[in-house]
């Protein structure tokens, strides 16, 4: 039987909302900003001021953007690269943040500072480069997973998610027998899934912005993650001659109706959509009360 | 040297005891040593003349040459300082902000109100700051935009925010802030999720109010979170935000907002010169080592979330 | 309190394991530098059959049954994207050779061309943006001197047409007395910045002849702002703001952002030329009287495109000049566009490519002539800044690098050649018509996955724009730009195009007070007799220096 709400909790969940509300405002008035642009033609995007409903709305941008078969082997290798790291990093977490967690590790402060250590002081672009290509992972797929794969942020994070787990359940699983690995995946992981899947949406959208290591290790066009593609269909776009590539005038008047305004609007759009899309996915993991069901059963 | 084999022996005994532990741990040890360790022999550049052909091991040792140049500039004082004040800004305004955010989200019990904020809350972080600068250029200017219509209408004269060397500062703490707010409450709200529902009922029975939940069971609910963001805050205290400074920044308000980023970006279009971004880059971590091993130090009397 | 140390030094010790181990790592990749590129025997085969009695220029003649593997690197952004574009099948097929593109980003342009250096690859041709590169290159040992008359021995037609277009222009590629490659010209930097004006507004306040003064352009903005040109009975228009700013200190002698004649026959800088503070005092009192708007510090962009006057397109101010020519033009012809500004100012007002509803708003103007006589405004400058260059390592090879050369004479100096570079089509078939206004229109469309697969193409290989065949393509607009004298005359070029040693030390804090003072000045911050303490300050800080040393390349070009 729930509470019958007093005037001061009232009065608190109005004020709350409307100030919340109030801020939403603002957080989406940009992106509205963005999309607005990325449907008008050049002239009315370049006329100053708020933009919150189109002039009139031109579908150019996007088809500049999304007519190229390399954006669309763009988002290919992008979500190849973002599921193949989720699923390297999340383990190398887990697997790292679980010892880290546990107060009777030998060592503990020792193996803390060892990775804590790496966030301050790093060798640098070169040496990194020179090693992954040493390794012989240039140019593979394998470049763009396993240098980022760990995160000593990421681990941290998880490595107090776990700290913070009732002892109890824990010592149950090893009175029981169980190896540490029996008892991570049996007892901790069900219990951490908020953690895990804050860290899984760190690791998701760091993987789908990243541009810089697949410039940087890959050269072979059909391997360019969506990024990648984007950013060069800009750059390609902001030419400062007046003559175009393909010498049509007609070529160079299409050019002009995407403007470079109009045209990276689009592709903020075209790359950021599905990744806040995977948003609703996640949220069903920040459940409530799931550490009460297991410690009362 | 009996000390020494006792306590390996000692040390071996103890690696073998908890050895399903390290065998968890290593794919991790060996992820930091080869992606991480191995490459740190780069850290010397900020002490070389780096002779591309020579390679870094190669290059001639010049010492604190690098650092000499940075810190000559008569601005450099003026730019950590910039650097510096901004953090602290940042650190003591907009740290509490996420928390507060996503607290205010918890009390909020109706669902779908709750996801669409929490949505619509991350798209900021999702724009770079070479979009979010036009944005914030027509939104803060003092003849167009709505906020100064705001103060205007409330009889005051408008604030050219990004103009004004008054002003700059509270600017981009704002703006930071902002942006920040929403993508930053996640993992609070990852935290919040794990406290014990009958806590909450408990209290109710017991007749208190709002306010009181939230300062007896909801923040101390999250305080590992709290605490190891709280000490990382501290180390990026000396770092700043390249990006949003570089997009909003103009000569108007160098003397408040350059920081040492965007004064090293300049210098580099001139000098190109690998090892003095590297030294400045040393220097900083250098510094928020030190912050973040000195906050630990201080946390760890509170609490044993810390880093150890 | 000793756990803790004796862990400390363990990881310290681990650490120097780990060096030593990088150690030797790097030592393999110092010594790859040159054997990286294809086969380099060939060097000692041309060296020692050579018969130099003949021919001087034998050890550069390519070999003409060999197929060269060409490391090509075009520039930013304009790098093919698919694998096989028409115009490298056609370009390998006419020079028999392997051509590999290097796509390297401009925004991280050092930093990736650090990381590919430091794996010991270095391109066989590449085109340098930034000048400060050029030197960085010259001494870091990437790059080779390549001796004039090779230059023009291997590719005759382009030398020739660079020479004439610009006599000195191989000066910018010169180091020490050698040369290092081509210049990359600017086919449009012998243009000035020009103002425009809203003559609507001219009209409005009762004048009806383009301002040519320094003391018209001043009563004209005064009434700007005081008479309401824009008839809507508000007080809401300003003269100008932050682009119209050059032409006022073209007025007075000098730009502050470049180094300029002295009169004396030397250089001085911009900033601490004594025509400057004229140039100050004039706008503070400018500002003061609110005929300059206050928000010019965020600039008339608004953080969007570089050239695009914002406020002026939002009737914000009345007189600008902001960017080049092309940014400016009405439309020219049925197909010949008009420039961004105009195009964006006559859509604001609801018109379009056929129905021209600016002509009577939008107005060009002359920059302003100053007491002394003096105008001008922005000029790059025949000699741009870019240059392409030969990797090191052709010094062993020099046949791969006469065929470089021949290569980039076949391309940019080549008309059929760099037609088809440009448009993919034939020069002479019937592939394309051209229009009455000299454009050459296509005329069968590309299919979508046709232009796809040239995207980039055509740019990566155009080494150098050469401007006589560049201006064959629009000679509509070159024709309109030379009709305009305020464009085609005057302004002020940067005189100085290479890099100063001292500039590495003292620049960023020169530059950082040179806008610093500028701006407080013009607000009204600080008088205008700081100007001259400012002079004082720039040369103690450095200044003088860096001017001795302009002086110095100056007289011994």
């Amino acid at each position: 039987m729930r509470a019958k709400k007093s005037f001061g909790e009232l009065l608190f969940d109005i004020v709350n909302i409307t100030i919340l509300i109030f801020i939403s405002l603002t957080f989406i008035y940009p992106f509205i900003h963005v999309a607005v642009l990325s449907l008008s033609t050049p002239e009315a995007a370049a006329i100053g001021g708020f933009k919150l409903i189109p002039k009139q709305i031109v579908f150019n941008s996007y088809e500049k953007v999304l007519r190229s078969p390399n954006v669309w082997r763009g988002y290919m290798n992008t979500i190849i690269i973002v599921a193949g790291g989720w699923i390297v990093s999340m383990i190398l977490t887990i697997s790292g943040a679980y010892p880290l967690s546990r107060r009777n590790l030998p060592h503990r402060k020792f193996w803390t500072l060892f990775v804590v250590f790496t966030m301050f002081f790093q060798g640098g672009l070169i040496p990194s480069y020179l090693l992954v290509r040493n390794i012989g992972l240039s140019n593979s797929y394998f470049a763009m997973i396993l240098p980022a794969a760990l995160s000593t942020w990421n681990l941290l994070i998880m490595r107090n998610f776990f700290m913070a787990i009732p002892p109890d359940l824990e010592e149950a699983a090893y009175l029981d027998g169980a190896s540490p690995f029996r008892a991570l995946m049996s007892v901790i992981l069900p219990v951490s899934k908020p953690v895990l899947a804050t860290v899984s949406l760190w690791i998701i959208v760091s993987r789908w912005n990243s541009w810089f290591d697949c410039l940087i290790y890959i050269t072979d066009p059909n391997k360019f993650v969506l990024q990648i593609v984007l950013r060069r269909i800009i750059f390609a776009d902001t030419k400062e001659m007046l003559l175009s590539a393909e010498g049509n005038v007609k070529a160079m008047q299409d050019a002009y109706m995407t403007d470079p305004l109009t045209l990276r609007s689009a592709t903020i759009m075209v790359a950021t959509l599905p990744i806040i899309m995977i948003y609703p996915f996640i949220q069903k993991y920040f459940v409530k009360g799931v550490m009460v069901g297991s410690i009362k059963g | 040297m009996n000390r020494l084999t006792t306590s390996l022996r000692k040390n071996a005994k103890l690696y073998w005891k908890n050895r399903f532990f390290f065998l968890l741990f290593l794919p991790a040890i060996a992820h930091y040593i080869i992606f991480k360790y191995i490459p740190i022999y780069g850290v010397t550049i900020a002490f070389k003349d780096y002779i591309i052909k020579r390679g870094i091991m190669g290059s001639p040792w010049v010492g604190l040459e690098n650092f000499r140049l940075l810190f000559m500039g008569d601005s450099f004082m003026e730019v950590v300082r910039n650097t510096v004040l901004i953090s602290i800004y940042q650190t003591i305004i907009a740290f509490p902000m996420p928390i507060i955010f996503a607290i205010m989200l918890n009390e909020v019990y109706n669902s779908k109100l709750k996801k669409t904020i929490q949505t619509i809350s991350y798209l900021p972080h999702f724009l770079s700051w070479v979009v979010l600068a036009g944005i914030f250029i027509e939104v803060l200017s003092p003849s167009r935009g709505p906020i100064n219509m705001i103060i205007t209408s409330l009889g005051f004269k408008p604030i050219y925010f990004l103009g004004d060397p008054k002003w700059f500062r509270t600017t981009l703490v704002g703006t930071y802030i902002w942006q920040g707010m929403g993508w930053g409450s996640i993992v609070y709200l990852a935290g919040l999720t794990s406290i014990d529902p009958s806590l909450y009922e408990a209290a109710t029975v017991d007749g208190a109010g709002r306010f009181k939940k939230i300062w007896h069971i909801t923040i101390p609910g999250i305080v590992p979170i709290i605490t190891i963001m709280f000490i990382f805050a501290m180390g990026k205290i000396i770092k700043d935000d390249f990006d949003q400074v570089l997009n909003l920044y103009n000569p108007a308000v160098y003397s408040v907002g350059d920081v040492i980023s965007t004064y090293v970006y300049r210098s580099g279009l001139v000098n190109l010169k690998y090892s003095f971004a590297a030294a400045a880059d040393l220097f900083k971590n250098v510094i928020a080592f030190v912050m973040v091993v000195g906050t630990n130090y201080i946390t760890r009397k509170i609490n044993d979330y810390g880093l150890w | 309190m000793k756990r803790f140390v004796s862990l400390v030094m363990a990881i310290i010790m681990l650490m120097s394991v780990f060096s030593l181990t990088a150690c030797s790592q790097q030592k393999d990749n110092g010594n790859q530098d040159a054997t990286t590129q294809a086969a380099t025997s060939q060097a000692e085969k041309t060296e020692a059959t050579a018969d130099v009695s003949n021919d001087p220029f034998a050890a550069y003649r390519p070999d003409p049954n060999k197929t060269y593997t060409i490391e090509w690197c075009g520039g930013h952004t304009d790098t093919p994207l698919s694998e096989n574009p028409e115009v490298v099948l056609r370009l390998e097929e006419k020079f028999n050779v392997k051509i590999n593109y290097w796509y390297i980003e401009r925004s991280q342009w050092d930093e990736i061309l650090n990381l590919r250096f430091a794996a010991g690859e270095v391109p066989d041709i590449i085109r340098i943006e930034n000048p400060m590169n050029f030197e960085k290159y010259i001494q870091q040992e990437l790059i080779m001197p390549v001796p004039f008359e090779v230059i023009q021995e291997f590719s005759p037609n382009l030398t020739g047409m660079l020479l004439e277009y610009s006599e000195n222009c191989f000066d910018s590629v010169s180091y020490k007395g050698e040369t290092y490659g081509y210049p990359r010209v600017n086919v449009n930097g012998n243009y000035n910045y020009a103002p425009i004006w809203r003559i609507d507004w001219l009209k409005n306040v009762g004048i009806n002849e383009i301002p040519k003064t320094l003391e018209e352009c001043e009563a004209a903005f005064y009434k700007f702002r005081n008479e309401d040109p824009d008839k809507d009975g508000k007080k809401d228009t300003y003269a100008l703001s932050n682009f119209g700013m050059v032409p006022v200190y073209g007025a007075f002698g000098a730009l502050p952002d470049r180094f300029v004649d002295d009169g004396k026959g030397g250089l001085v800088y911009g900033a601490v030329h004594p025509g400057m503070k004229d140039a100050l005092a004039l706008l503070a009192k400018w500002y003061a009287d609110e005929l300059v708007d206050p928000e010019f510090i965020t600039g008339e962009p608004h953080g969007g495109y570089w050239a695009l006057s914002q406020d002026f397109i939002d009737e914000k101010i009345g007189f600008s000049s902001p960017g080049a020519f092309y940014h400016n033009n009405p439309p020219l012809s049925k197909n010949i566009k008009a420039g961004r500004n105009y195009r964006t100012f006559n859509e604001a007002r609801g018109g379009d490519q056929e129905n021209n509803v600016s002509a009577e708003m939008f107005g060009f103007g002359y920059n302003p002539t100053g007491p002394d006589g003096l105008h001008g405004n922005e000029l790059w400058g025949p000699n741009g800044t870019e240059k392409v260059v030969f990797g090191k390592h052709l010094e062993s090879e020099p046949d791969k690098l006469g065929k470089l050369l021949e290569m980039v004479d076949g391309i940019c100096g080549n008309w059929e050649t760099f037609f088809y570079i440009m448009t993919r089509m034939e020069w002479g078939s019937d592939e394309y018509e051209v229009t009455e206004d000299g454009a050459f229109v296509r005329k069968v469309e590309l299919t979508e996955a046709q232009k796809e697969r040239n995207e980039g193409s055509s740019n990566c290989f155009k080494a150098i724009e050469t401007p006589q065949f560049v201006k064959k393509f629009d000679a509509k607009s070159f024709e309109w730009v030379d009709s305009q004298p305020q464009y085609s005359t005057g302004g002020y070029e940067p005189k100085i195009v290479v890099p100063l040693p001292s500039q590495e030390i003292y620049w960023t804090e020169l530059e950082k007070l040179r806008q610093e003072t500028y701006i407080r000045i013009i607000v009204g911050e600080k008088p205008i007799e700081y100007f001259d303490t400012f002079v004082t300050d720039w040369y103690a800080k450095g200044g003088q220096q860096v001017t001795d040393e302009a002086n110095e390349w100056w007289n011994n070009r």
